[in-house]
Order: structure tokens, then sequence, then C-alpha cells
């Protein structure tokens, strides 16, 4: 370790390296200072506000009306308050956002913010939170909603939160923060502000649709026996390996009563994993590049079936998946069986975009292992049926002993073919 | 937040500047003599915030608002020209002017309320503001000043809540359109056409409200800075340099001129005794010292002489009797007193006289003979008629127009704070003077009603008439010890036939100071003794806090005035007092002591002179250039600031050179009163506001029933009491009697033998990254937290590591997803 640090304290040997980091460490510096800066602007009041102070200060100086000045006296005694308060008031605090690393589509999220407040005397009042939302992922756009919240106080050496709450209705990747802390307190004549560097990235999955009971007819006959003992014996059971010492998260059903009794300690049964075949779905989104911000229905449909149709089956334990997605990327996972697989499968699918000219052939050849086991493949597109037009593609690039058995089921987004199955 | 509560805030706001609006317009009314104004916006406000903002029944719609805006400007213009051109009036084209502010005004309560209409309420209330700083210039302006401080510090303070919920929500305040926006959405949709973008994100903003009794707590705030304010506008105002002198700029308000009357007939005093209107301010203090000189009895101020009257029977009893002066004056400039002017002032106290006199009395100046001038700059030149001994008159056209006029001048009338009766003439021995004085003897010859009652009078006493100091003192004491009854309710005259004098000396014998000093002159002039009616005041009320006398209308006075040689006083109680002069004018008073009036109150002793303050120190500033204020070294060289600042920076190096600086410092005064009050003030602010940091710290309870004590929780570290938090909203709250690692491990143990949720929750209706329902990631999160509270809480490493801040965020994520089983699980 501390040869690792004194390797990274060693100034490099180039002058330009060294500049460079210099100048980046600067930069850096820089950035933090002013991010902590409070900043006072005037408000529209606080410009009315100051054009008539001008217009009394400036008539009481011109003709020597002492009631004026007084008058003026007090006017700009408020503001230095106002422009003390915001400027005292919001130095210092810190905000610490809590939310969520990801959501769906339409499930409205809460955000808490909490903020800080480490001085000894000065408390801070009417803090208005601001968190501007950037959509990163699949375009960049700056939203013009924004998290907002108000705290009426913060007192001295104290903390508090609020929450605010967000429903997103496009899936993607979105930038939360940097979280703007603005006051008007007390007189609203000025506002100061204060960015803190706290933003944060978080994905909003596909919206969920309700999947029909005629999805299990998409799959082959020969599974649903397997699938029907699997719901029967509980989805993480198997052949009987041995005994184990019980640890947390265990079944109480496995719980190997009479060697517990023997051993005086919790010992529970062991089970070889099934092995079940794996249905493959090859998603295909072909369409023109989109509008700024927008995607097609039919391929957000697709999406949204795909990742109902992953997140069912994983609940169900019944099956696992494999997927292929051909659309602005090209990917495969073969083996779809965990929440944690389930999350990145969401967190792709978040991301990805129709393609003019998806690659299915490529797709199609990452699930090949699994369909050298089960040849049944079902395809989601947003065009016509291609089967034909597939097969003459994958010729000579997949295995012929796949080409012969591989069945394709098509199913058209355009055409509502997934109106049986999926609402 | 609701509706309801965006509701109360407007209703609370719009009460707020109701008030605010009722304060500024007494302002301006309490100035231009007009109450309409305040009681038309008090009835409109009030229905406003009743039928506009409470109940909701109707509002000015936009056409309404504009129509009512622009019949309010018609209306009020329309005022002003009449009031300028068709019927001048000065108080009428004032009223325009508030109107034109105020009527406005009512046409914005009546609206809808709006960010932009509280806006421009405000705006309005302040340009009313300096409406009634310049027609009003009275002590109200500074007493209502403070609460209306207070109300717009109050006000703000809920605008600033209301605009930070409008800024989080700008769907809360729907504003009535201007026209231009009208116009330009009407443009944007028939030009361009509207622009469907979609909804990525829906927000919905959140609050977390403070603790109860806002009210009083904002109203307890806003007494601390509206304090501040107003303590900076003190400083602000008194430590503003001044380049120029202070200039008496017209006030806008009623000038009316009703001094005492340059002709005086027998009803007029009368009058005046009646009119408790003040008139004047006069202080005496020492020449030399300039400390307070007591006065043992109140003094005679004199304004006026006359010396003729007008024959009764020629007129009517009231119209025709009249006292006029008919002499001759002879001026000269008030100077400084010469060495040999020392002889007449000899045995005497040289004072200073400070004359405060208001502006509606000012064309008349007074004086308190023998006078001369103290050196000090006088707002008018000065012109003494050394005959009659008065200042001349100022003509009403050059009386300089501010709220008074000051001037100051010297006097050896006193003799250990006694005014004393004699004084020496000064005679240049002109033909002019003899001419005067031959009517002072002989103007009354053809009374002979009256000559018939001094010759009674005379053999009656068997008074030697060859000692006229004598005969002029029984007949003064023959008024005030006789059966002469003094009066204002005057009975009519018994015989109309002879001169209402001569009525009152041998028929009424009732009647104020004018017909006893009248009878007097013309018992001594039929006697052959020169004299004269001197009319002026003789104050009633000394003001003990300010060290001066309050003079009123009603301490208006008529008495006598006689000369006589210095041989004629030989052998009197005067003769002490004579002085190298070859005659004397003697004062008599002929008047008998009026029935006990009633003392001034104390109150209204304080209020007379925090007036003379405000007007002082605020008004006017008389008092800050004079020498012993701080702006003495910037105001005295008015011509030219900057020679000015030149010239009191040598001054200033040279006394560093010669070690003079702090002693020249030390003589430096300041208005120590104002100081005082300013500094008061001041305090009084500072510990309200520390009063309400101690009611919070011994006094929790009664601090939480107001409002004051803060929810937040007392943290020395932040993770641990976020840690706190979040157990508190499992319902689990650490005893008194726990440590911190007890109060830990009980919540463990109480959260893993909770119930457990019903089923595990769906994917879709809990985030994915949230841990299954595991118990030991919790008891390892508060583990962590705890011990590393306990480290930072009692060792010396008070600080986290990069690392170790990790794993805080870590743990209080895993406490924070940790499933709320005491909630019902969605789904």
């Amino acid at each position: 370790m501390e040869t690792m640090q004194n390797a990274s304290q060693t100034p490099p040997k180039s002058v330009v390296k060294q500049l460079w980091r210099r100048w980046r460490n600067k930069r850096a510096r820089n950035r933090a200072r002013a991010m902590s800066r409070v900043r006072f602007r005037l408000t529209r009041e606080g410009v009315h506000f100051i054009g008539v102070l001008l217009f009394i200060f400036l008539g009481a100086l011109l003709r020597d009306i002492n009631l004026l000045i007084l008058l003026a006296g007090a006017m700009i005694g408020l503001m230095l308050l106002q422009w003390r308060f915001n400027t005292r008031s919001l130095l210092g605090l810190t905000a610490q956002r809590f939310l969520p690393r990801n959501a769906f589509v339409g499930h409205e999220t809460n955000v808490e913010v909490r903020v800080t407040n480490p001085k000894r005397w000065l408390g801070a009042w009417l803090v208005l939170i601001e968190d501007p939302l950037h959509k990163l992922l699949p375009n960049v756009e700056k939203l013009s909603e924004k998290g907002t919240a108000v705290i009426d106080e913060v007192a001295p050496n104290a903390a508090q939160s609020a929450t605010y709450q967000l429903t997103f209705h496009q899936r993607g990747r979105y930038r939360v923060g940097p979280t703007t802390l603005s006051t008007r307190f007390p007189l609203t004549l000025g506002r100061g502000s204060r960015t803190l560097d706290n933003q944060v990235q978080f994905t909003i999955f596909p919206r969920l649709g309700q999947l029909s009971d005629n999805v299990r007819g998409l799959f082959q006959q020969e599974q649903q026996g397997s699938a029907r003992a699997a719901r029967t014996v509980g989805m993480q059971e198997g052949e009987f390996y041995g005994l184990r010492p019980w640890s947390t998260g265990d079944s109480k059903r496995w719980i190997h009563w009479r060697t517990t009794a023997r051993l005086g300690e919790l010992s529970v049964r062991q089970f070889e994993r099934r092995e079940r075949q794996r249905v493959c779905v090859l998603l295909d989104l072909q369409g023109p590049s989109q509008r700024k911000g927008t995607s097609s229905e039919q391929a957000e449909l697709a999406i949204s079936f795909l990742a109902s149709l992953a997140h069912a089956t994983i609940r169900s334990g019944a099956e696992r998946l494999a997927i292929g997605v051909a659309a602005s990327e090209t990917f495969v996972l073969p083996d779809v069986q965990g929440c944690v697989l389930v999350e990145d499968l969401l967190r792709r699918l978040a991301v990805v975009e129709a393609n003019p000219r998806p690659d299915l052939v490529t797709a199609l050849q990452g699930l090949t292992p699994v369909l050298l086991n089960n040849p049944y493949l079902l395809v989601i597109s947003t065009r016509a049926d291609q089967t034909a037009w597939l097969r003459e593609q994958a010729r000579g690039r997949l295995a012929s002993r796949l080409m012969t058995r591989l069945h394709i089921r098509w199913l058209n987004t355009t055409q509502g073919e997934l109106e049986p199955y999926f609402t | 937040m609701t509706a309801t509560v965006l509701k109360d805030l407007r209703c609370s706001l719009t009460l707020h500047f109701a008030v605010i609006a009722w304060l500024t317009a007494m302002l301006v009314a309490a100035g231009s003599g007009s109450y309409f104004l305040p009681a038309f916006i008090f009835c409109v406000s009030t229905a406003a915030y009743i039928f506009v903002d409470r109940l909701e029944w109707f509002e000015l719609g936009r056409v309404g608002s504009y129509v009512g805006m622009l019949a309010a400007t018609v209306f009020s213009v329309g005022s002003y020209f009449y009031s300028a051109f068709s019927v001048p009036s000065e108080s009428g084209q004032l009223a325009a002017i508030a109107g034109l502010l105020v009527y406005p005004e009512a046409v914005l309560f009546l609206q809808r309320k709006s960010l932009r209409v509280y806006e421009q309420i405000a705006v309005f209330l302040l340009l009313e503001m300096i409406v009634a700083a310049l027609v009003n210039d009275n002590l109200w302006f500074g007493v209502l000043l403070a609460p209306i401080m207070l109300m717009w510090v109050s006000s703000l303070f809920l605008f600033s809540r209301y605009a930070t919920l409008v800024q989080m929500n700008p769907n809360l305040d729907e504003p009535t359109p201007m026209l231009a926006e009208i116009l330009y959405r009407l443009f944007v949709k028939s030009v361009i056409g509207e622009k469907q973008n979609p909804q990525v994100v829906t927000t919905r903003p959140g609050q977390h409200s403070g603790p109860a009794g806002q009210s009083l707590r904002r109203i307890l705030q806003s007494i601390p800075l509206g304090i501040g304010a107003m303590v900076f506008a003190g400083f602000f105002f008194y430590l503003l340099p001044r380049t120029g002198a202070v200039q008496f700029e017209p006030s806008l308000g009623p000038t009316a001129r009703t001094g005492l009357p340059r002709t005086l007939n027998v009803g007029h005093v009368g009058r005046l005794l009646s009119d408790p209107t003040p008139v004047m301010r006069v202080s005496v203090s020492h020449f030399n010292t300039k400390k307070n000189y007591p006065l043992r009895q109140s003094p005679y101020i004199r304004a006026r002489v006359m010396d003729s009257y007008g024959n009764a029977s020629r007129a009517s009893r009231f119209y025709g009797a009249e006292w006029i002066f008919g002499g001759v004056p002879s001026y000269l400039q008030l100077t400084v007193t010469q060495p040999r002017d020392e002889p007449l002032y000899l045995n005497r106290d040289r004072v200073r006289v400070e004359f405060d006199i208001r502006n509606q009395f000012a064309a008349t100046l007074y004086s308190l003979p023998p006078a001369f001038a103290t050196g000090r700059a006088t707002p008018v030149p000065l012109r003494y008629d050394s005959l009659n001994m008065v200042l001349d008159e100022v003509d009403a056209l050059r009386v300089p127009r501010s709220k008074s006029m000051v001037y100051e001048i010297g006097s050896s009338a006193f003799a250990s704070g006694v005014q004393l009766p004699i004084v020496p003439a000064l005679m240049s021995g002109s033909h002019y003077e003899n001419h005067t004085l031959y009517n002072l003897t002989n103007d009354f010859s053809e009374f002979a009603t009256c000559e018939q009652y001094r010759r009674r009078l005379i053999d009656r006493a068997e008074i030697d008439v060859q000692r006229p100091y004598e005969l002029a003192k029984f007949v003064e004491r023959h008024f005030t010890d006789g059966d002469f009854t003094y009066t204002l309710d005057l009975p009519p005259p018994v015989d109309e036939s002879i001169d209402p004098i001569e009525d009152f000396l041998v028929n009424g014998r009732m009647g104020h100071c004018q017909y006893f000093a009248s009878a007097m002159v013309m018992i001594l002039r039929q006697s052959h003794i020169p004299s004269r009616i001197v009319v002026g005041y003789k104050p009633h009320e000394y003001n003990a806090l300010g060290d001066y006398y309050s003079v009123k209308q009603s301490d208006a006075h008529a008495w006598v005035e006689a000369l006589f040689s210095q041989e004629q006083l030989i052998g009197t109680e005067l003769e002490g007092w004579a002085t190298p002069a070859a005659s004397y004018w003697v004062r008599f008073d002929p008047t008998p002591a009026r029935a006990a009036e009633t003392p001034p109150t104390q109150q209204g002793q304080a209020i007379d002179y925090a007036e003379k303050l405000w007007k002082d120190y605020v008004v006017e500033g008389q008092k800050l250039d004079s020498e012993n204020s701080l702006y003495a070294p910037v105001s005295a060289n008015s011509e030219n600031a900057y020679a000015s600042m030149v010239e009191q920076f040598k001054k200033a190096q040279q006394q560093v050179t010669s070690g003079q600086l702090w002693a020249g410092l030390a003589r430096i005064g300041f208005a120590w009163q104002v100081a005082i009050l300013i500094t008061a003030v001041g305090v009084v602010g500072v510990l309200c506001w520390q009063t309400l940091l101690l009611l919070q710290r011994f006094a929790p309870r009664l601090a939480g029933r107001l409002g004051l004590r803060p929810q937040a929780t007392r943290v020395q570290q932040a993770f641990y009491a976020r840690c706190l938090d979040l157990l508190e909203r499992r319902g689990l709250r650490r005893m008194l009697h726990e440590t911190p690692r007890e109060f830990t491990q009980r919540a463990s143990l109480s959260l893993q033998h909770a119930p457990a949720p019903s089923g595990s929750a769906p994917l879709d209706k809990a985030p994915l990254d949230k841990a299954p329902l595991d118990k030991a990631p919790l008891d390892k999160a508060l583990s962590r937290l705890t011990g590393l509270y306990y480290r930072m809480r009692f060792s010396e490493q008070q600080t986290l590591s990069p690392a170790e801040q990790q794993d805080v965020e870590q743990a209080l994520l895993e406490l924070a997803n940790y499933p709320d089983t005491t909630k019902p699980q969605p789904g």
C-alpha cells in the first residue's frame, strides 16, 4: 500500500505532465471553490425596491429632505440585512440526497434531501432545495422540471429533511443534481444560492406491463412440466446434496431437524442446482433514427414487454431466460436467472434505442449455445416477419445443426401481435 | 402544499398590506388634513380581505382591473388639475397626489392576488410613504414609522414564503396576464403554433413545515429585524456626510400665519388666550458656559409695542377701539456687545436666549431686552428697534419655509434668575423720538370718565403725583389687589356711550390683560407718565426635560411699560438696578393673577420634548450643523466641500504632529440624546433576540408552545443523528436511560423480531437495489455506526477517513433501505 501511495505521489518526469496535473488540480480547486460560494442576486421584488430606494435617496439628497433620508436609510438597512442573511445563512450548509439507484417508468420515486447546518448560532430559514434533472441516455437533454422541496427552518447545529417525488415517463439514464440551496429569507428582496457538488446518476427502467396467461403458450409444451414441478418444490431446490450449518437467508423448510437436534445447532439441507432449459428471446428494434427525446410506441412496447417478461419469469422462478437484443447496441445475456441479472438487463434496456439496421445475426450468434439445447426462439420485433431473411443472413454463420432445428416465433408489435399477451 | 395553506397565506398577506395601507394613508392624512383616503382604503381593503380573499365571492377580472386603474388615474389627475388651476388649493393637490396612489391600491386589493399584484401593492405603498414624508413632518411620522416598519418586515416575511412556494411550484400562482402577455400568446399560437413536447418527468414538490405557532414566531422574528433596520437608518442618517447646509424646503402642509397681530383691538387678546396652539420654545442659557440658566419666574417675552389707541366714539366697541403702533422705529443691526456697553449690563447676568418659533408664527420676532447679538448665525438678519426694544418683523414671503425658525440673541434682562423690571432706555435724542415720547404722554386727554376715575383714585389714596414711580406702582397695585377680576368671559358693556376701557374701569371691572394694561396706560398717560402697552407672551409651561419654556397662543399677554428718568427712581426699590443711563423703561403688570391653571403633565412634556428632538435632529437637522455635531467638520464650509475636506485633513495632520488629535476628539460632542435613544433601541433589539435563544434553553416547554423550539435533532455527529432519525421513523426512539449501544442493540432486536412482511415485495413495487429481508446487514450497520459514534464522541480522533465515510454512507443506506415491517407493504 505504501509503495503504491509513494508511487502515486511521485511527480511525473515529463514537464508537460506536471503542468497538466497542476492545471487539473487548480481547475478542480477553482471549481470546488466556485461551487461552495454563496451567490446573491436581486429578485424582481428587490429590483423594484432598489428602484424606489434610488428615487427616494436621490430626491432626499438633491432636496435635502431629512425624512426621506431617514426612509432611505431604513430601506438600505433592510437591503443589507437581506444580503447578510442570504449569504451567511447558506454558508456551510450541506445536503445529502437519498434516492434509489433506479426506478420504473410511471412509478413515483421519493427523493429525500437532508440539509445539515453546522453553524453554532445562525439558522437557515426557508431553504429551497432544487435538483435539476438531466437525461443522459439514450439522448442528452436538460429537463425543464426540477425536483424541489423547501425546508422551513434548519436550526443551528441541526439537520432537517424534506422529500419530493419524481415520476418519470421515459426510460433512460438520468442525472440528478447538483443541488442548489437557495433562500429568499427574510424579505425576498434578494436570493442567496449555493450549489453543491452532489450530482448522482440513476436509471429509469422500462415500464412494466401486465402479462396475460397466454404468454405461457409462447413457450414449448415440454417445458411446462418442469415449470410445474419447480413451483411445487420451490425455486431454489434441486437434488439433495448434503448438510451444512444454517446461515442467514436459509429457508426454515430446509432445516434438517434430526441433525439439528443431534449437533445442537441449526443444520440445513443443501441441494444441487436444477439445470432447467432456458427460453430464448430476441429483441429486434428496427426503425428509423428517432426524433430527439422520443421513441416509437412500438419500440417502447417491445422493450416493455421484454422487461415485463424477464421480471415476471424471474419472480416466478420457473424459467431461465436467454435474451439477445439487436438495436442501437447488440448484446446477449445468455442466462438471466436472478434479481441482479434482471436488474442488469433492465438497466441495459433502459437506454437502448431502435436502429435502422439492427444486427440480428450477431445477437443470434450469441444465443447459439442456448439454442442448441432449446432451439425455440421468440423474436419480439418492430417489423414484419423476417424469418426467411434472417435464416438467409444466418446461413454460414450459424451451425448447420442449429439452422435445421431452429424454430422461430416472430411477434410484430406494429401489427398488434403482442396484444394477446401483454397489456 | 395544499390550497388551503396557500389561501391562508394569501389572506394573511392581504391583511398585512391592508394594515400598512391604513397606516400609510393615516400618515398622509395627518399631513394633508383629509381623512377621506384612510377611510376609503380601510373600507376597500377590509372588503377585499373578506370577500375577495377569504370568501372568494368575487374579484376584479382583467378588464375590470384595467378599467379601475384607468378610472383611478383619470380621476386623480383630473382632481390635481382642478385643484391646481380651476380652484387653486394646495390641500386639494395633495389629496389628488395621494389619491393617485391610494385608488390604484384599492383596485389591486380587489384583484385576485398573485406575486405580481403583491409587488405592485408594495411599490405603491412605498411611493405613498414618500408622499407621507413630504407632507407630514411631525412627530407622528416617526412614531408610526416603527410599527409600519415592523409590519413591512412581517409582510415581507410572509411574502418571501409565498414567493418561495411559488418558485417551487409555479402552478400555485396564476396571475392575471398583462395585455402584452396576452398579445404575445395570441401571436405565438397563431403564427408559430403550439409545440407539444412529450413530458419526460412529473415532479411533486415537497415541503417540511416548521414548528407550530408560525405566525407568532414570524412576528417575534420580525421585531429584531425591524429594529435593526431602524437602528441602521438612525446611524445612516446621522453619519451621512452632508456637504451642504440644511435647506429649508417648503413643506407641502398647511402654512397658516396667525401670529400676534399688528393691530390689537379690545377683544383680540381674549381670542388668543383661548387658543392652545404652540407658538415657540424658548430656552435660556448662560452666555459663556451655554448651560441652562434657571429662571425663578416666567419671562416676559416681548413681541410688539402698542403706543396709540383708536377713539371708541368713532366706531363700534370691538372694531374701532384698537391699539396700534404709531411711533417711529429706530432700527439698528443687532451687534455683539462692546466694552463700552458694559456699564449698561451692570449687576446683570448675560444669557443666551434661543427662540424656536413655529413656522406659522415666524413673521414676528421676539426679544428679551436689553438684547445683543451672540455671534451665532441667524436665518434672517435681526434688526433691533432700540427705542421700542423689539426686533423688526420679517416679511411673510421671506420667512424661511421650514418647520420652524430658530435664532438666538443675547440678553442682560436677568439677575439671579429673575427678569428685572427695569431696562435702560437707549435714546438718541432725535426729533422722531421726541415726537414719539410726546405722544406717549398726551394721547388720552379726552377720556373724561377715566380722568374722573383717576382723580378720585389719587385723591383717595393721597399719592404724591410728583413721584411718578410710586404713582405707577400704586395704580398697578390698584388693579392687582383691588376688586378687579380676571376673566375671559367678558360681560356685555354697561354703558355703550363711553369707551370700552372706561366702561371696564368704572362699570364692569372684569376683563383680561389687555383691559388692565389699557386702563393702566390710560391712567398713567393722564398722569403725564410716558407709557405704552407691550404685547408678547408670558409662558406658564416649563419643560424640565428639555429645559425650555413651551409657549402657546394662550400665553399671550399684554403689560405696561413706563418711562422714568434716573432721578425719578431714586429712593425706590429699583434704584439699585440703575445703570449709567438717563432714563429707564419700567415694566408694570396690572393683570391680577388668573385662576390656578392645570400644570402640564409629565407625559405632555415628554411628548413636546420628543417633538423638539424630532424636529431638531431629524426633520430639519438644525442641531446637526452646530459646532458640537459630528457633521461640523463637513458642513462648516458648505460652499466648497472639497476645500473643506482638504482643510480638515491639514488640520488633522497638524493635530497629529502636535499630539492634540485625541484631545480634539474628546471635545467633539454628539447629540447624546439621540445616541442614547439609538443605543437603547439597539440594546432592546439584541435583548429580544437573545431572549428567544435563552427561552429555548431554559424554558423549552414554553418555547415549544410558542413555536420557538426547533424540532430538529441536536446533533454533534451528523451520521449518528441521521441513524437515530431513521430509527425514529420506525417508531424506535432512544430512551433517556439508554446508552447509544444499548439503544441500537434494542433497535436491532426489535426490528428483527418485528413481524415479517406478508410475502416478498413484488419486484415492480420495490427498488431492485434493496436487499432482501436479511437481519444480519442491519445488525452490522447499526454496530458500525454506533462504534464510529463512540469513537468520535469519546476519543481524540474526531474525523472520519474517506473509507470510513464510505462505510458510514453504506450503513446508512442499508438502514434506510431496510424494509419497514411496521407499515403495510404495498400490493
